[in-house]
């Protein structure tokens, strides 16, 4: 909290405002959030961070009164480990591709809210500004990950990437052997910077799942060409009519359905 | 702040506001010759318009806001709006 003092008072200006919160947002685990608005209730007002904390509640007011409780280890300059509860049994772990926001299309403790600790372990994967996961170090950042973590701990893997981070979920999932690869709003990668690996769709025992708006033409076009790639199911969520389906369903309070629906059951 | 210095600054910010993945060239070639473009077609969201704005504000020290640009609806007003500023700052 006192980075957060130290950072609220270089703030001169709503954009600078803006910054701190969207950087906080895309790490802060829903327990940290729900500390961050007791200290400003407290130590406050901060009247632009109280208006931000009230957008977030609106989306999800579990996160503020009764947060789950992840703990994030960094453990790559692109991968972060909200860890759940480590005592529990038959854990599953959630691997995830941010995309070019740096988010899995929501703020981190509201996409982290919907995951039972007790269930989850979740991996994030976010390039950094300026890199694609077309680049060598992210097209390998799957074995890398299965390097830094005993992935033979959980009972289960799953992958699940937006918009940019789509199809890099795909693949990783199909390399790892996950039982389940998500891809959200997804695009193809630029043919001239990515080739498909050989073979990419020969593995039967991983499901293939790509979800996107119903009503948003350009990602129903390429979740058809990803599933030429690597065939699997398309699921177009009816009624939306937008690129980012988690935060349109969020609002809706429909999104464990979703999960459910494609095996990421958030109580695991 | 001359024609080509108003356009850069956009174009970075455009930029920003793609997190970094590269512009389509039809779009960087339009925002370079100054085209008409609406904001529309750029497909920003609301996250993407708050990266734009800060973008703008590291770049020129004039805090152009979300809510400046939601009265607008081409990349010239926000064009003009940055001139009408020079200055200013």
């Amino acid at each position: 909290m006192r980075d957060f003092a130290q950072k609220a008072r270089e703030c001169s200006t709503e954009n600078a405002w803006n910054r701190l919160h969207i950087d906080l947002e895309n790490v802060l685990a829903p327990q940290e959030l729900a500390q961050l608005a007791r200290y400003e209730q407290s130590a406050g007002p901060f009247i632009r961070t109280a208006k931000w904390l009230d957008k977030l509640r609106r989306l999800s007011p579990d996160v503020f009164d009764a947060p789950r409780c992840f703990q994030a280890e960094p453990l790559h300059a692109n991968l972060t480990l909200y860890r759940g509860a480590p005592y529990a049994r038959n854990r599953r772990l959630l691997f995830t591709f941010a995309g070019n926001a740096g988010r899995v299309m929501l703020p981190m403790p509201v996409f982290l809210q919907l995951f039972d600790p007790l269930a989850w372990d979740v991996l994030v994967v976010c390039k950094q500004r300026g890199q694609s996961y077309c680049d060598a170090a992210l097209q390998d950042i799957a074995p890398a990950a299965a390097g830094l973590l005993d992935l033979a701990e959980y009972r289960s893997v799953a992958c699940l990437g937006t918009s940019s981070g789509g199809f890099p979920a795909i693949v990783a999932a199909l390399r790892i052997g996950a039982a389940v690869g998500v891809s959200v709003g997804g695009s193809p990668p630029p043919a001239d910077r990515f080739a498909f690996p050989a073979g990419l769709g020969g593995s039967g025992s991983t499901r293939l799942v790509y979800v996107h708006g119903a009503d948003f033409e350009r990602d129903g076009v390429s979740a058809a060409i990803l599933a030429r790639h690597a065939p699997g199911e398309i699921l177009a969520v009816p009624g939306v009519a937008r690129h980012n389906v988690l935060a349109a369903l969020i609002a809706e309070g429909t999104i464990g359905a979703l999960l459910d629906s494609i095996g990421i059951s958030g109580g695991g | 702040m001359d024609e080509d210095h108003v356009r850069s600054v956009i174009f970075n910010a455009i930029g920003a506001a793609s997190f970094g993945a590269p512009l389509d060239p039809a779009l960087a070639d339009a925002v370079r010759s100054g085209r008409k473009i609406k904001l529309d077609d750029l497909g920003f969201d609301s996250l993407a318009w708050m990266e734009f704005c800060i973008a703008v504000e590291l770049q020129t020290r004039l805090e152009l806001l979300t809510s400046d640009i939601e009265a607008m609806a081409t990349l010239g007003e926000i064009e003009d709006w940055l001139r009408e500023r020079v200055g200013h700052a």
